[in-house]
């Protein structure tokens, strides 16, 4: 079906070889240029040294916030707390201890992230903008603490010199240098050596993360918790840890703040902090790799440029010399204006508007293996069997489901049928763990289902689809595929960061994977395009493919033919019938009686919530109580129940 | 320590009114204004702007600055707020957007009006006012009155009056209930109305006690926050108690720890509460259909 072009010349090959590679030169280039600049210790560059390593210090604590705002949807305005916590941990290691930098470095790293545990467990149970609302609440009392507690000095700020003899930290030395903040002409500001290579070393790290599978779960929490639990992913851990490593990359960049100023105000930590991280992003482009970077280096600017100091002198004289904004309210007030007229941010606009100018290729090999429907299987424990007994639900007083029976035999595809409000979709949805459901039992292969949580269902072999498909819009079919790999739930945290050898390997399968599963469906020729592109059907049948790609042992699909053409149906049709003959087990809800008829081996009817009929295709079809629970009983009188 | 716990209730009935604000506007259009303590803050100047108007007695120029914060409250809404109403539970915007204003509100009053405390002018107690057991300020007394008063009412006003019910069905399904020919814009403009106006007489109560100045707004969000998650965030009467209950912890825990863990108190028992009882105290859970 896809037709690729022949092999690619030699020059290219090459480029392909080096593309990889061209992100970290880049800003390995501009840290170096950054680097030569500021610590050339002349008198001239220190206010825009001292900038360009505030700018540093925030684009670490942004970049983290950035895979909260932009990745996974949460927003949190303590990322500006925890930069103090692990600024005031820094200082506090440097004074008390003389610890070590990087002793420093790690537990103002830590301590943040295990504050962020703490609000993560607090909120994340939640649905809605919860951590949002407490984070809010954290950034204020911390300040408060930071203001009034004595050890922190109060308002004389941290070290002060009435209690540690000097206001400045002693420069902490790493690998016998000095590290001098940038604060006095004349010496060069090596402080900002390590600041400099640590944002340059944050935003790679990102870059990596957000490719993984670790990254992107993140993407499919954001889309939908529903869909992230039901490709294996334990979401509850997952937001704890992205909350958690948030707040560690924010205490890092408290760390670095603390280098370049050598002192801490708390002032400087107040609630407009969070507000002014969360802009950064928002305003850069949240999601975008370059986002934080940009808005970043735009609000210190804007924070710290004589221009405006000019542009309020203009408020000044045009307006009045009362009623105008100073510079923490043009920023609020740029916030509000982002919001509104540009949500993609600066990054993410000009992004969308190179896409348009030059469309982005498939990424992705093609399939050049045989049956793709028996590479997917290969290996799948066969003979998986599904027996559900008895199973019940009730929804307040009513009996969605009322004692329901079924077994789908390995390699057998069984369709459950019946009217509108028969509880087709909520036995479905009991099997693959939406609902817990009153009684009965469910046995997948031997191993009881029942208390599983849906995240350890889908661990075990069971892969679904949903009456309306679940696919992140901005993502690529090829990556809409791959999160349903078992990378995207089992990958860690910390496997994301230090991704091994392995797990490219494992990577290189997944990607061979989805190739296979793009091409059994017939999509291979969109997989470079995002999903927000593709028809209806084309939807379903990525969904599809996603949940080949778990090499599941049992396929569970909600009317997966709604909204399909009879050609597509077709296609359906043998598709469904090739993966069965591979051993998988498919269980469907449908309504097309065509397609029941062609595939299934064994038809389920239900009629208000209970099992009506069971049997094969044909004597369910032909079944009058089934004819008459679809098109009233009057259609059986008249046909005397020969319904075609 | 009755003196503490009766000044904490005291306060706390003003937390427990903007509280009812945050579960008002929460309920009916699943937001809430973060720029509410600057909203207070409004209505304070505004109520100075007034001081001077010899002719209108005291609770008419209260109640001017009410209609006045009201008017302000419904705007926001109405511009701000509204076009980030979405059945996404993980969108954030209107957060953002409240927040910013909040800061733009600030700046702005800072800007014009400087940041010294001033006297509210009028509607102010002297002295103290003895229970016998326990003693408060006067203005303290006064604004627990009038604030629990308005709190109850406003509560009445949700669950026993049509008017709640049409908000409640704005917020159980806005559709639905426009299908009805309730108009849900309507609902959130005057849910924000009332719960502004309401801010607005309580907060300038009490700048009689404190002073005006511009920077009230961070010492009245933060417990009147916790206070609305303490109830349930959807619960009026809940909310009334969880700002009474935090009033008296903060001061307790000021008055035996110091004035830093009064503040610290609140961010612990909104984690606390949310992690034990995330339905908070007085709501009953609602179950989710998939």
């Amino acid at each position: 079906m896809a037709t690729v072009s022949a092999a690619p010349s030699t020059a290219s090959a090459v480029l392909d070889r080096l593309r990889p590679w061209a992100f970290p030169v880049v800003v390995a280039l501009v840290a170096l240029a950054a680097i030569v600049y500021t610590t050339d210790g002349s008198g001239i560059r220190l206010s825009n040294s001292q900038q360009i390593g505030q700018i540093c210090a925030f684009l670490v604590a942004t970049v983290g916030l950035n895979l909260l705002v932009g990745r996974t949807g949460m927003h949190s305005f303590a990322q500006g707390a925890f930069l103090a916590i692990g600024a005031y941990t820094f200082v506090w290691t440097q004074l008390t201890w003389d610890a070590p930098f990087l002793l420093g470095l790690l537990l103002a790293a830590l301590v943040p992230a295990l504050a962020g545990v703490l609000i993560a467990v607090a909120t994340t149970r939640m649905r809605g903008p919860q951590l949002a609302m407490v984070t809010l609440i954290t950034a204020v009392v911390v300040y408060k603490v930071l203001a009034e507690w004595k050890p922190f000095g109060q308002f004389g700020g941290y070290p002060n010199t009435a209690a540690h003899g000097s206001s400045l930290i002693e420069p902490p030395s790493l690998f016998g240098w000095e590290l001098q903040p940038p604060l006095f002409g004349g010496t060069p500001a090596t402080a900002l050596v390590p600041v400099i290579v640590i944002a340059a070393l944050t935003l790679l790290l990102y870059r990596r993360v957000v490719g993984t599978g670790w990254g992107l779960s993140l993407s499919v929490i954001k889309q939908s918790e529903l869909l992230a639990a039901h490709l294996g992913v334990n979401v509850y851990l997952r937001k704890i840890a992205v909350v958690s490593f948030a707040a560690g990359l924010a205490g890092i960049g408290g760390a670095c703040y603390a280098l370049v100023f050598a002192h801490l105000q708390p002032e400087s930590f107040a609630l407009m902090l969070g507000v002014n991280l969360i802009v950064m992003v928002i305003l850069g482009g949240a999601g975008t790799v370059l986002g934080p970077v940009v808005g970043t280096a735009v609000i210190v600017y804007l924070q710290t440029a004589p221009s405006v100091a000019a542009f309020v002198r203009w408020e000044n004289d045009t307006i009045s010399d009362r009623w105008y904004l100073s510079a923490q309210g043009l920023i609020a007030f740029l916030m509000i204006a982002v919001l509104f007229a540009m949500p993609a941010g600066i990054v993410g606009s000009a992004r969308r508007l190179v896409r348009r100018l030059w469309p982005r290729r498939a990424a992705i090999a093609p399939w050049r293996g045989g049956d793709p429907a028996a590479h997917l299987l290969a290996g799948s424990a066969g003979g998986t069997e599904l027996v559900v007994a008895d199973v019940g639900l009730a929804f307040g007083g009513v009996r969605a489901v009322d004692g329901v029976s079924l077994a789908v035999a390995s390699g057998s595809i069984v369709a459950i049928i019946g009217p509108n409000g028969a509880g087709k979709s909520s036995v479905v949805n009991l099997i693959s763990g939406v609902y817990a459901g009153q009684g009965g039992s469910m046995h997948l292969g031997g191993t009881p289902l029942r208390g599983l949580p849906a995240y350890r269902r889908a661990r075990l072999g069971i892969a679904r689809t949903f009456q309306t498909p679940i696919l992140s819009p901005e993502l690529t079919v090829v990556d809409n595929v791959l999160v349903g790999s078992d990378q995207t739930a089992s990958m860690s945290c910390a496997g994301a960061v230090g991704a091994t050898r392995a797990a490219r390997r494992a990577r290189e399968r997944h990607l061979s994977d989805v190739a296979a599963a793009l091409e059994l469906v017939g999509l291979a020729e969109e997989a470079g395009r995002t999903a927000d592109e593709l028809s209806y059907g084309q939807q379903r049948l990525v969904e599809i493919a996603r949940a080949l790609v778990s090499r599941p042992c049992l396929l569970v699909l909600d009317e997966p033919a709604a909204g399909l053409n009879p050609t597509e149906i077709a296609a359906l049709a043998v598709i469904l019938e090739r993966l069965r003959d591979q051993g998988l087990s498919i269980l469907l809800v449908e309504h097309h009686m065509d397609l029941v008829r062609r595939i299934a081996d064994h038809v389920v009817c239900m009629i208000d919530g209970r099992v009506a009929t069971a049997a094969d295709a044909d004597a369910v079809l032909s079944d009058p109580l089934v004819v008459s629970a679809y098109l009233g009983q009057g259609h059986v009188a008249a046909t005397g129940g020969r319904h075609a | 320590m009755l003196d503490q716990i009766l000044v904490g209730a005291a306060i706390g009935c003003l937390y427990a009114l903007i509280a009812q604000g945050f579960a008002l506007t929460f309920r009916t259009t699943h937001t809430m204004n973060f720029a509410t303590g600057e909203i207070g803050a409004i209505g304070a100047f505004v109520a100075v702007g007034l001081a001077g108007v010899g002719w209108l007695p005291a609770p008419a120029k209260l109640a001017v600055g009410a209609v006045i914060v009201a008017l302000i409250g419904a705007v926001v809404f109405a511009v701000l707020i509204r076009p980030f109403v979405t059945n996404d539970g993980h969108d954030a915007r209107w957060l953002l957007v409240t927040v910013a204003l909040s800061l733009v509100a600030v700046d702005l009053l800072r800007n014009s009006q400087g940041t010294q405390h001033r006297p509210l002018g009028f509607a102010r107690l002297d002295g103290v006012l003895s229970l016998g057991f326990a003693r408060i300020p006067r203005q303290l007394a006064l604004l627990a009155v009038v604030c629990l008063a308005l709190g109850i009412a406003i509560a009445l006003l949700v669950t026993r009056t049509g008017l709640g019910v049409r908000m409640r069905a704005v917020a159980e399904d806005a559709e639905t209930a426009g299908l009805v020919g309730i108009d849900a814009r309507r609902m959130g403009m005057l849910s924000y109305a009332i719960g502004s106006a309401a801010v607005a007489v309580g907060a300038t109560l009490w700048t009689g006690y404190v002073g005006v100045f511009p920077d009230i707004g961070p010492l009245l969000l933060v417990p009147a926050f916790a206070g609305a998650v303490i109830g349930g965030l959807i619960s009026v009467w809940g909310a009334l108690a969880g700002g009474v209950l935090y009033g008296v912890a903060e001061q307790l825990f000021a008055h035996w720890f110091g004035a830093t863990a009064g503040g610290v108190i609140g961010l612990v028992a909104v984690v606390g509460v949310l992690v034990l009882r995330p339905e908070g105290l007085f709501a009953r859970r609602v179950e989710v259909k998939v």
